[in-house]
């Protein structure tokens, strides 16, 4: 379980370190691989000028994407994951500040596993993190892939 | 559709049987419970007919059931199962035992006590002999049917023994036919056979029924065995049984009918002339009787109304003693007894005594006495009936004569009774019979009360006269009908109980009447053997015709299996010489099942495949063979075949078991009806390599016929051998070879011998028989040849170590082959035997005899090889010279023919364009003016003929206006200042008319040199000349018309002109006005959407890192983590003061009012560049900016938006090395637009929508800072001034900003 990565795609710098923090925090200590923006983690997930595509061992145990990303927006990330049969089975955690009912739908709707709205105040944050980590690196079975 | 008409056919045909076995089964079966319940109907439909036996309905349960079993076979094998097959013989044997049993019981008389053994019949039943026994027809019935089934059952299906069979059923149907008949005539149905048990109704029918099965089943059996092969099926019909069977069944018919007609015909005129032989005897008789008691009565009224006798009587009376009187009267009564015949005459006085008699005292006087005296008071004459004195006493009758004295009296003297005896005249004259009958008599009957008595003797009783009575009631007798007042012909039973047709009359004037009989029996005997005859005739005829029919079928059979044996004797042959033709032609047949898809293959087609007889393939498998290439082709042919019937021809590769590869041919078509596909397969591998190399050298020839005919033709393609005289060199080598013992040969580039003299064996057995050996040589001849300068020779020695000497041919330059001394050794070198064994043993060469070959190899000295090679260079050079000029001289040859043919051709094509062309042609002289040759139009425009012209010069025919213009031209066409010219010119006919022409001039040149001649090429335009004058007549007139129109209209158009800008205007302020309000909305999203998301990150950020700070720092100094916790935090919090302002100007944007002025583009973004410059002093960034670029526009608002983007600009390019930034004016899809430009980061046009929306970022913040508002704002500002932006950009190649004012 230790070694399964964490794919954190979000473009703030401050956002990756408080979250990573927080994982540190929390005694989550799966490695975490950061996408800066949507093409990034798309080609991260999908290999971009890589001959093929990730290993099923490397894939990440769990994808937190944030929403508002540069070039390519968060939701069209989930599509992308949701639509590939490698990875269409990776739990996706929306961790964004958007509270609109807009957004929270239709990350629902393209198949995220759960939307987690940052908070302000970042105990809350840290809490929610740990929350996150306690459910989908512990709790949750994921289904055997092979 | 035969086929099917036949097996339809075929079922009608095992449906009777089937239907005659059910019927039969169910009929006996009805019939036996009818005998338990004792049901009539059951037992015998109707009263008075004859009742089925119980034997006969287990004999039908029996037989029926043998029946359904034998048509039980499955419709398409005919086979019996085995166990069905004996419990069906066991049923028929049964049957047929119940049957002779009977039959055995009749014959003998016995009783074998089984008759009555199931239900008891009462004695005297109708038509019975034999209680409970069947008829001795139905017995032979049963055993015939039994007999029949049994030879269906045991007997081969062509055996002769089955036309038994179907006698036997017509004969049944015959007999059961004829029983049918009977009942139909009443008079048979009285008794059977010899007057025997009779066959019942039904089981007439079922007799009928079951013989017509038996004939179908016999047919069904004997023509059906399945014909397996569909094509003889078609060919051969079998002999149609069915319709010999409806034959017959017409046949019988027919027969049945005429002799059943002829036999009612004779019947009923028999009839009438037994009738009216009986009324004629009746009424005879009647009218004997009727006169013979007229007589008897006159007898009396001749006494009683003589005068003379009753006054002798009265006489008498009054003196009995007078003899004379007593005389007379007794004379008188005398002469009555002896001539008219009265058996006795007395005379009775008026008390009663009698006086005298005759004849004197016989023995009846008394009673005539008695008689007398109860008729004293008699006043006529009258009749005395029969009567008898006494009981025994004899039968009397008589006429009784009152006498009176006179005629007034009225009391008789006495009277006279004339006796009469029956027996002597009356009685055997009513017994008396004009023929001779055994049965037939008279009667005579009085009615007397109740009661009819009989009043004579009958023949057949005795003592019957007076004495038998019958009751009135018995009404079937014919004296009782008689005695009710009817006459004439009846039936009916007499007093005997028999049946008798009877004449009735009654006697006129007397209470008697008369009876003439005779008995049925007697009267119909003729009737009945005419009956048996014809029965027994219709018998012998149904049977002739049965045997008749049953023997046509039999030969019919006969002939449809003869043929099917010859047919399948022909197809043998023909098979056997299809056989031969496939052995011949390499071509077989092939066949598959569309259902089944089993493939059948002829011997030759197994050939093909290389595959065993014995092997049993399906298409599928089949396809298999095909090659990789060609197997689709036949899978979708064969596709196309089963589904569309689309019949192919094809030519494919298949691999054979054995792995060769065959080219075939293969041709299939569909029959879908069949569900088959057939086709054919042919080896055509030996006819495509021949095809291919006859190919190949067709190449070959017409390539070296092009090389050498075309002068640019390819020598490359040219082999050696094309070029020289193979035989030649041969003979020159040989001679060579000869004189100096030396091995000469000319290869070709690749290696090919072309020549070759002298060659040693250990080359031509050992080392070119061997493959690798063999690649030796012809790489050594190849690839060691190569590099060698004309004219120059090189020795080395070949991959299979022998010595060669080689010097190139060329041909044209080209190196083209080899001319070779080979296969030596030097010999004053030693030779490496060790070498050569090792070589002999690694290719597995004989040693001994190799080294043998070895030793026989010759040995030059090096002097005598190279002046040997020399004498090849020169010969090379020779062929080489010879060769190619060979070449070049037939080449120029042919050059030469083309040439002059394509000159020929171009003249020809010139003719054909001066004669024909549509414009006049003509050269002119250029000193002289004269026309050499003009073409028909030429003349024909100008309006003279050919010959006229040759006389004229041009001038003389030109208009005088253009002949100083054209003159002009002529002359610097002449001085060579011009090639050529055009001129519109007049030309005037003979007749005086102007012709209009564009004439065109050029000097001709030959081979490049200028002649004196000119090319003169006119085009009659008059009358566009003409049609042009008038356009410009035309025109004038319109521009006049038009001046004075124009001054009316100008004023509305002006007017028009006013609304129309007004409504553009209003338009315009809408439209902005819709614009600002589309961007007010999107920018209030888009604020919400910031505060949500992009004003919350560094308020989290703030508090993120301070909460850390707090916790980690507590108790520690702060580190380095520690001061960039700060620094982030400081930081965050100035990016969320520039976000504010951003979203503030973006908001002020929105409302702010827009003030056009003329605004200097060029100096407001080199004020900003500047600006920029000087912030970042420690990087160079190369400014373009064109000067003079002015807009109208709101000099702040454009302010902010060149800043941004100049910012962008600068922004972008900061990880450049050269950084340039450039603004202009330049116009894209034809309108102004203005761009600024730089070389930095660029970015993906893929995201070039998003660019523009407010917070969206192409790069994350630690690449390039900034809030993503930025080009927001410049399309919030462009578009408020009515234009637009755009960008156009590459990732790392820069980007372009664009935007238009209006």
């Amino acid at each position: 379980m230790l070694e399964k990565k964490i794919l954190l795609v979000e473009d703030n710098p401050d956002d990756v370190a408080l979250t990573i923090r927080a994982f540190k925090k929390n005694n989550i200590l799966n490695p975490v691989v950061i996408a800066k923006n949507g093409v990034e983690a798309l080609d991260y997930l999908f290999g971009k000028g890589r001959a093929e595509p990730l290993a099923v061992k490397d894939l990440p145990i769990i994808v937190l994407l944030d929403l508002k990303l540069p070039k390519i927006d968060g939701l069209e990330v989930l599509k992308k994951i949701r639509q590939n049969e490698l990875t269409r089975l990776i739990p996706v955690i929306i961790l964004t500040s958007s509270a609109e009912e807009k957004d929270k739908l239709a990350g629902y709707n393209l198949g995220a596993n759960s939307y987690v709205r940052k908070p302000i105040d970042f105990s809350q944050f840290a809490e929610a993190i740990n929350a996150l980590g306690l459910y989908w690196l512990v709790w949750n079975e994921p289904p055997s892939v092979d | 559709m035969i086929s099917q008409n036949f097996k339809s056919l075929t079922i009608a045909a095992r449906l009777v049987p089937l239907m005659a076995g059910a019927m039969a089964f169910a009929g006996g079966s009805l019939v036996l419970v009818g005998w338990a319940f004792d049901i009539t109907v059951l037992k015998s439909i109707a009263h008075g007919w004859v009742s089925m036996k119980p034997n006969t309905a287990i004999g039908f349960i029996l037989i029926g059931f043998a029946m359904l079993l034998f048509c039980s076979p499955s419709p398409f094998t005919f086979k019996i199962p085995g166990f069905i097959c004996r419990i069906a013989h066991f049923c028929a044997l049964l049957a047929g035992l119940i049957g002779l049993l009977s039959l055995i019981e009749y014959i003998s008389g016995l009783d074998l006590g089984f008759d009555q053994w199931l239900f008891l019949e009462p004695a005297g039943a109708v038509g019975t002999s034999h209680p409970g026994r069947m008829a001795p027809d139905t017995a032979v019935c049963f055993i015939l049917l039994a007999v029949g089934l049994e030879i269906i059952g045991l007997s081969h299906r062509l055996s002769r023994m089955l036309v038994v069979t179907g006698m036997l059923g017509a004969l049944v149907t015959t007999m059961a036919l004829v029983e049918i008949l009977s009942y139909l005539t009443p008079f048979l149905r009285t008794a059977g056979w010899g007057g025997l048990t009779m066959m019942a109704f039904s089981t007439a029918v079922l007799f009928f029924m079951l013989g017509t099965g038996l004939m179908l089943l016999l047919w069904s059996k004997g023509s059906l065995e399945p014909v397996r092969d569909d094509n003889l099926r078609q060919k051969f019909r079998s002999p149609n049984g069915l319709g010999l069977v409806v034959t017959f069944l017409a046949l019988a018919s027919g027969i049945t009918a005429t002799g059943v007609s002829s036999f009612r015909n004779y019947e009923r005129y028999y009839r009438a002339v037994v009738e009216s032989q009986l009324s004629a005897i009746a009424e005879l008789k009647t009218e004997e009787l009727a006169r013979w008691r007229k007589e008897r009565l006159g007898d009396g009224h001749t006494l009683y109304n003589n005068p003379v006798f009753p006054s002798i009587v009265k006489r008498f009376f009054d003196n009995p003693e007078g003899a004379d009187d007593r005389r007379s009267v007794h004379i008188w009564m005398k002469s009555l007894h002896s001539h008219l015949g009265y058996a006795q005459i007395a005379l009775i006085d008026s008390r009663g005594a009698m006086r005298l008699s005759v004849p004197k005292g016989a023995a009846a006087i008394p009673y005539l006495v008695q008689d007398a005296a109860d008729n004293l008071d008699l006043k006529h004459v009258s009749f005395l009936d029969f009567h008898r004195h006494t009981f025994d006493g004899p039968v009397h009758l008589g006429v009784m004569i009152p006498l009176f004295e006179d005629q007034d009296s009225s009391k008789p003297l006495g009277l006279l009774i004339l006796n009469i005896d029956p027996e002597s005249y009356l009685y055997p004259f009513i017994q008396k019979w004009p023929t001779a009958s055994l049965s037939a008599e008279t009667l005579l009957v009085r009615r007397n009360g109740n009661e009819v008595v009989f009043l004579n003797e009958l023949r057949f009783q005795t003592n019957t006269a007076l004495k038998l009575c019958v009751s009135m009631d018995r009404k079937e007798l014919p004296a009782v009908m008689v005695a009710f007042g009817k006459t004439g012909i009846v039936q009916g039973l007499d007093y005997r109980g028999v049946p008798v047709l009877a004449a009735l009359r009654t006697i006129p004037g007397s209470p008697w009447a008369l009876v003439a009989r005779q008995d049925i029996a007697e009267v119909f005997k003729p009737i009945h053997e005419r009956l048996w005859i014809t029965i027994l005739l219709i018998a012998v005829l149904l049977n002739s015709a049965g045997a008749g029919i049953a023997l046509l079928w039999r030969h019919q059979r006969v002939r449809f299996y003869r043929e099917q044996a010859d047919s399948a004797k022909m197809l043998q042959k023909s098979e056997s010489l299809l056989a031969v033709a496939e052995q011949l032609g390499k071509a077989g047949g092939w066949e598959f099942d569309i259902e089944t898809r089993l493939l059948k293959w002829s011997d030759m087609v197994y050939q093909i495949h290389e595959l065993e007889r014995t092997v049993q393939l399906t298409v599928e498998q089949g396809l298999l063979f095909y090659s990789q290439e060609s197997r689709p082709i036949i899978a979708q042919a064969i596709q196309d075949a089963v589904e569309k019937g689309t019949p192919f021809d094809l030519e494919l590769e298949i691999i054979t078991v054995r792995g060769n590869h065959r080219q075939i041919h293969v041709i299939g078509i569909a029959d879908i009806e069949l569900r088959k596909v057939n086709g054919f397969c042919q080896d055509i591998t030996e006819r495509k390599q021949v095809e291919s190399a006859l190919k190949q050298s067709e190449a070959t020839i017409r390539n070296r016929l092009k090389a050498i005919v075309e002068p640019d033709g390819d020598l490359w393609g040219l082999e050696l051998s094309d070029i020289i005289d193979v035989e030649v060199l041969q003979s020159m080598l040989e001679d060579f070879y000869n004189l100096t013992g030396m091995l000469g040969a000319v290869l070709d580039i690749r290696g090919k011998v072309l020549v070759a003299v002298g060659w040693q064996d250990i080359c031509t057995k050992f080392h070119r028989c061997h493959p690798i050996t063999l690649s030796n040589c012809i790489q050594s001849d190849t690839s060691l040849t190569s590099g060698v300068p004309p004219g120059t020779f090189k020795a080395y020695r070949c991959k299979n170590n022998m010595w060669d000497m080689v010097t190139p041919l060329m041909v044209g330059g080209r190196h083209v082959g080899n001319v070779f001394i080979g296969q030596f050794f030097y010999d004053n070198e030693p030779l490496d035997r060790e070498l050569f064994c090792k070589q002999a043993q690694r290719y597995g060469f004989d040693e001994t005899a190799y080294l043998e070959a070895l030793d026989r190899v010759p040995r030059f000295s090096r002097e005598a090889l190279e002046s040997g090679m020399r004498f090849y260079v020169k010969l090379a050079e020779i062929i080489s010279t010879l060769s190619f000029s060979t070449i070049q001289q037939s080449k120029m040859l042919v050059e030469r023919k083309k040439a002059m043919e394509e000159i020929r051709q171009s003249k020809e094509r010139f003719q054909i364009i001066f004669e024909q062309a549509p414009l006049g042609i003509g050269i002119i002289d250029s000193l002289s003016g004269k026309m050499y040759q003009v073409n028909a139009k030429y003349a024909d425009i100008v309006g003279r003929t050919r010959k006229e012209m040759e006389a004229i010069d041009w001038m003389s025919i030109t208009h005088p206006n253009d002949v100083q213009k054209d003159a002009d031209h002529m002359a610097r066409l002449n001085s060579g200042e011009i090639d050529g010219f055009q001129m519109d010119k007049r030309y005037l006919t003979p007749n005086g008319s102007v012709i209009w022409v564009n004439l065109s001039v050029a000097r001709l040149q030959v081979e490049g040199i200028s002649s004196r001649r000119h090319l003169a090429i006119i085009e009659d335009i008059t009358e566009r000349k003409l049609a042009e004058e008038n356009i410009l007549r035309l025109l004038a007139e319109a521009k006049a018309s038009r001046q004075t129109l124009l001054s009316v209209v100008e004023d509305q158009k002006l007017a028009e002109e006013k609304i129309r800008k007004l409504n553009e205007e209003l338009e315009q302020r809408v439209l902005e006005r819709t614009t600002q309000l589309q961007g007010s909305n999107k920018e209030l999203e888009a604020f919400s959407y910031s505060v949500s998301h992009d004003l919350r990150a560094p308020l989290r950020t703030i508090d993120g890192f301070s909460q850390a700070l707090l916790e980690d720092y507590q108790e520690k100094p702060l580190d380095e983590t520690g001061k960039d916790y700060l620094n982030r935090v400081s930081k965050a919090a100035q990016r969320m003061g520039i976000l504010i302002d951003d979203m503030l100007t973006l908001s002020r944007i929105t409302q702010a009012e827009i003030k056009k002025e003329d605004v200097d583009l060029s100096g407001m973004i080199r004020q900003i560049a500047q600006k920029y410059q000087e912030e970042d002093l420690g990087r160079f960034v190369e400014l373009s900016i064109q000067e003079g670029v002015n807009v109208q526009g709101d000099p702040h608002l454009l302010s902010i938006a060149m800043n941004n983007l100049v910012q962008n600009a600068f922004k972008f390019t900061s990880r450049e090395i050269h950084p340039r930034i450039e603004f202009g004016r330049s116009v894209k899809d034809g309108a102004t637009v203005y761009f600024i430009q730089d070389n930095g980061a660029g970015f993906d046009m893929a995201y070039v929508k998003k660019l523009f929306n407010a917070f969206q970022r192409l790069h994350s913040s630690d690449e390039f800072p900034g809030t993503g508002i930025g080009l927001a704002i410049v399309q919030r500002i462009i578009s408020r001034h009515g234009g637009h932006v755009d960008a156009a950009g590459e990732v790392e190649k820069g980007a372009t900003f664009f935007f238009a004012l209006p």
